[in-house]
């Protein structure tokens, strides 16, 4: 599995650069509005979206038929994706919240800061239910195929993220804060990850490469 | 131990089926696989490699079955050259090489970068800028850089220039030598495993019409030219193929089954190949 983490991380940072580009600098630029929203969300979304891409690049060079020849079972790949989408959505998520952070900090902005890990965490939960719904579909469908889904969940994430920051509790009717709902989108993600990635692991097991 | 046994292989789809293969690859010997496109070639590596799904049938690799799979451990004593280089085309040498290593427990370093140097492969060029000969070298490359006993090529030499397949039968020739290794290939060129193989199995609409030794099929096999009065009057049994042509009759025999009297020239496996997928039937 080792040897699919690296080939997508070679793969990515040598094919993606401008998508890193954007989520390294977009984390930034969103911060200095100093307010929550899309800034926030975004660069998470986008990362989480980078082994999809990747995927796509396996089916165009035929990777994908080509690394069931390696010795690597069908688990491993499947897992590789799901660890590399996580690994990504964790990674930026820690990113963006510590260059929020500091330029409020710096813009001496006092607004939102404490619940901002809420909220990071909260869009972090959201890209991992984007990942959790697309990685499956893909493996089933190709990316081609499974562009449609991705699309419409995307629209979906980006409808999500742009309602979250302006609703209170009382506006949802939900006895819970951000924090809360974050905290409950992490409890419902755990088993929700363990099922999409079994449902991969499903389809993957069945899918014939010729 | 057989390097690779395959027994009553079968796989439908709605347009080509599968049906039936059998073929026993020994230690130590080369088998070449040839038919017309669509024959099946890639439908029965495929299956061979678990990269499909058999319907029924057995398939044993370096005497392991493989009803569940091709375990890791014995894809690591497997090279295999698929019909196209599949690396992504944005790596370089170096990239596949690091790739590599972490597959392959028993990858060699130095040999891929010995391969790469005999091969003129640029470690700083990426794929996509090489020619379709050197991808194939590449991927050559990967099958014999770590210790592998079944190489398992799928059109290798392919796209490559005489001189280039010719230094890549020399590998081949080279990897056979040891006695615990064997090679399955499927080519078009029929000269190279004229060169370099043992048996050779022909396949033809899903079907396998034979998997021989290859001398003995060479010896037995003969082009016949004779009238079409010549012709009629042999053993049916004896005429695998034939083509009527101005001058009267061309057809694929067994020499060991015709009149003494009647001559026929040693058959190519290109003729073979030929007169049992295009000629007439008997």
């Amino acid at each position: 599995m080792k040897a699919l983490l690296i080939k997508d991380l070679k793969m990515i940072v040598k094919t993606l650069k401008l998508y890193l580009f954007i989520i390294l600098c977009y984390a930034p630029l969103g911060a200095l509005q100093l307010r929550l929203g899309y800034s926030q969300i975004f660069p998470v979304i986008l990362g989480s979206v980078l082994p999809l891409s990747a995927m796509a690049y396996d089916e165009r060079f035929h990777w994908d038929r080509y690394c069931l020849t390696l010795p690597v079972s069908r688990r491993d790949i499947v897992l590789s994706k799901y660890l590399l989408s996580l690994g990504f959505a964790a990674a930026i998520a820690v990113y963006t919240l510590l260059v929020n952070l500091l330029i409020h900090a710096l813009a001496g902005a006092s607004a939102d800061t404490g619940a901002m890990p809420s909220y990071i965490l909260l869009f972090t939960c959201v890209a991992i239910t984007f990942i959790n719904i697309n990685l499956p579909i893909t493996f089933l469908l190709g990316t081609e195929k499974g562009r449609l889904v991705y699309l419409a969940s995307m629209v979906f994430v980006i409808i999500f993220s742009g309602t979250i920051p302006q609703v209170s509790s009382s506006a949802l009717g939900l006895p819970m804060d951000v924090t809360g709902l974050a905290l409950t989108m992490t409890v419902i993600n755990i088993p929700l990850t363990a099922v999409s990635f079994l449902i991969s692991l499903s389809v993957y097991r069945k899918k014939e490469l010729s | 131990m057989n390097a690779l046994e395959i027994k009553n292989l079968r796989k439908h789809y709605p347009t080509f089926s599968l049906n039936d293969i059998s073929l026993t690859l020994p230690m130590g010997c080369v088998m070449g696989f040839i038919g017309e496109n669509g024959a099946g070639k890639s439908t029965t590596i495929n299956l061979i490699l678990d990269l499909i799904r058999r319907d029924s049938g057995s398939i044993q690799i370096l005497g392991r079955d493989t009803a569940g799979g091709l375990p890791p451990e014995l894809k690591e004593q497997i090279g295999v050259v698929l019909d196209e280089c599949c690396f992504p085309e944005m790596l370089d040498l170096e990239d596949i090489d690091a790739v590599m290593a972490a597959a392959y427990r028993t990858w060699s370093r130095e040999r891929f970068r010995r391969y790469g140097k005999e091969f003129s492969l640029n470690p700083k060029k990426k794929i996509k800028d090489y020619s379709r000969g050197m991808k194939m070298k590449l991927s050559i490359a990967c099958a014999l850089s770590h210790d592998s006993r079944l190489l398992i090529l799928d059109e290798a030499t392919s796209g490559l220039d005489p001189v280039i397949r010719d230094e890549m039968l020399d590998l081949f020739y080279e990897f056979i030598q040891d006695e615990s290794h064997a090679i399955f290939m499927s080519s078009h060129i029929t000269s190279d495993l004229e060169k370099i193989c043992d048996y050779i199995a022909l396949i033809h609409h899903g079907n396998l019409l034979f998997c021989e030794e290859k001398d003995t099929l060479l010896n037995r096999m003969g082009i016949l030219k004779c009238s079409r009065q010549t012709a009629e009057s042999l053993d049916p049994d004896a005429v695998y193929g034939r083509r009527t042509t101005a001058f009267g009759v061309e057809a694929l025999v067994n020499r060991f089954m015709i009149p003494r009297d009647l001559t026929a020239e040693h058959a190519t496996l290109d003729d073979i190949l030929v007169y049992l997928v295009k000629g007439e039937t008997k």
